[in-house]
């Protein structure tokens, strides 16, 4: 049985059905992650003990697998009563997940920033949540914006993980329609472009990006 | 404790240090500090690097804290940890070696930022307040510019009009002129005996003794952590009371 082109074609608009799930999942996961990950680092930095707390937390999170995460989350938790939908557990079990790591970013990121940046805000006076905002937030992201444009991509490619807990994302569709016909080689590289082309879009946006901060810098 | 030199009887202290210790670790980086300084005094520290100069200052207005001793401002006492909006803290400025701007603000938002966030006034009103500040330092053609365009001198005026447009009652200068090219340093120093002859209340951490002659009414002399001494000017640079002092001279001048 040799791979048959016009099969693969005839398949991809049901596995194209599948991308606006995996695009949602990515976007929200993306967003998700980012914000928490925000939220971990400067605990992390307020203070010894919840700085303590939050490294633990973080390194737990990112030293376990995130199959064992999600079903944690989708099997275990419904035993003790709290029942979620699969897009929720789906989203909330990546975000989590992505954002140890983003949190990991974000710390390389501040600890570039040099140490008069926070002394000109403690002398003019800014509260700490200004600091963060006005003036170690907008620096931090310019000296992340390509790690960070990796952990997106990685967050892409990382949706067909949700397959296990029955969210409908693409590499799910793409087994069901084997699993039908039998026929693996068509699916699966089907939908192997469909996240090739995906994450190069993502790349460029992200290099697009990158070089805009880098102009304002320069300016 | 040491008298302040100033005609009138009934001055206030802006600054009432008493007893202040600093320890790194084991590390005593300041010795039981006593200084006071009277509102619109100009007073310069210099001495030896590693002397406690910088960190002293740093004490005053917070970046640093303290672990023992007394620190009031304007009266007000001021913990060895900052203490909210409440803070004596809040009337002093402060000017750094590196200047440390905000390299992502243009030198206009590096200058209102902060009044627009303790919201001094409307928008409008800090950026006309803040080009007249700008204009003054002479450098009100540049505002729209971002920090990395501007020349050391430049950047250190722009640092200065960031601190005034705080307007505090106190300005903290922390070696303004050490990271600057050698034909820069005037510039920077001309723009400072301007703000000393406004009035304002100012602590100098620097080793220009020719500014220290012009604009101090007092040097105080530190090493090892301790206050050697403290004088006028013209006396401090004539006839130095300490060994420590006349030898820290002898390499300056």
């Amino acid at each position: 049985m040799g791979f048959d082109f016009e099969y693969a074609l005839s398949i991809v608009p049901q596995i194209l059905k599948a991308l606006p799930t995996t695009f949602l999942v990515t976007v929200l996961c993306c967003f998700c992650a980012a914000v928490l990950a925000f939220a971990m680092e400067f605990t992390r930095r307020s203070g010894r003990i919840l700085g303590y707390v939050m490294r633990f937390i973080i390194d737990a999170i990112r030293s376990t697998p995130i199959l064992a995460q999600l079903y944690f989350v989708f099997f275990v938790l419904p035993f003790y009563g709290l029942t979620l939908p699969p897009m929720v557990v789906g989203v909330l079990g990546l975000s989590v997940y992505y954002s140890g790591y983003l949190a990991e970013v974000y710390k390389a990121g501040i600890d570039a920033i040099p140490r008069g940046q926070w002394d000109a805000a403690k002398a003019l006076h800014l509260s700490r949540w200004d600091t963060i905002s006005v003036i170690i937030a907008p620096q931090m992201l310019r000296n992340i914006a390509a790690p960070m444009g990796n952990y997106f991509v990685s967050i892409l490619k990382a949706t067909p993980y949700l397959a296990v807990i029955a969210v409908p994302e693409m590499l799910g569709e793409a087994f069901d329609i084997a699993s039908d016909t039998f026929r693996y080689a068509e699916p699966i590289l089907v939908v192997g472009i469909i996240f090739l082309s995906l994450a190069l879009v993502i790349a460029q946006l992200v290099r697009l990006l990158e070089e805009r901060m880098q102009q304002s810098l320069k300016r | 404790m040491c008298s302040s030199i100033t005609d009138k009887t009934e001055v206030q202290n802006a600054v009432t240090i008493s007893e202040l210790s600093k320890f790194y670790g084991e590390f005593e980086a300041l010795k039981h500090i006593d200084l006071e300084v009277t509102q619109g005094e100009r007073v310069v520290v210099c001495g030896p690097s590693g002397s406690g100069k910088s960190t002293l200052i740093r004490c005053i207005n917070g970046l640093e804290t303290f672990q023992s001793g007394g620190l009031e401002i304007f009266g007000e006492a001021a913990g060895g940890k900052r203490n909210g909006k409440t803070d004596p803290r809040h009337k002093t400025g402060m000017v750094f070696q590196n200047f440390n701007l905000f390299p992502h603000m243009t030198v206009l938002d590096n200058c209102t930022l902060s009044p627009r966030k303790h919201k001094r006034g409307t928008r409008d009103k800090l950026d006309a307040l803040a080009l007249e500040v700008l204009d003054k330092v002479k450098i009100k053609d540049q505002a729209d510019k971002y920090p990395s365009q501007l020349s050391g001198g430049q950047q250190q005026r722009v640092a200065i009009a960031r601190a005034l447009c705080m307007e505090p009652e106190i300005l903290l200068f922390d070696e303004p002129t050490s990271a600057l090219d050698p034909e820069m340093i005037n510039e920077v120093l001309d723009v400072m005996v301007q703000v000393a002859n406004e009035g304002n209340t100012m602590i100098c951490v620097t080793h220009e003794m020719g500014f220290a002659r012009k604009v101090a009414d007092r040097v105080v002399f530190m090493d090892a952590g301790e206050i050697v001494e403290i004088a006028k000017p013209e006396d401090f640079f004539s006839t130095p009371k300490t060994d420590r002092a006349a030898e820290f001279l002898s390499q300056v001048l």
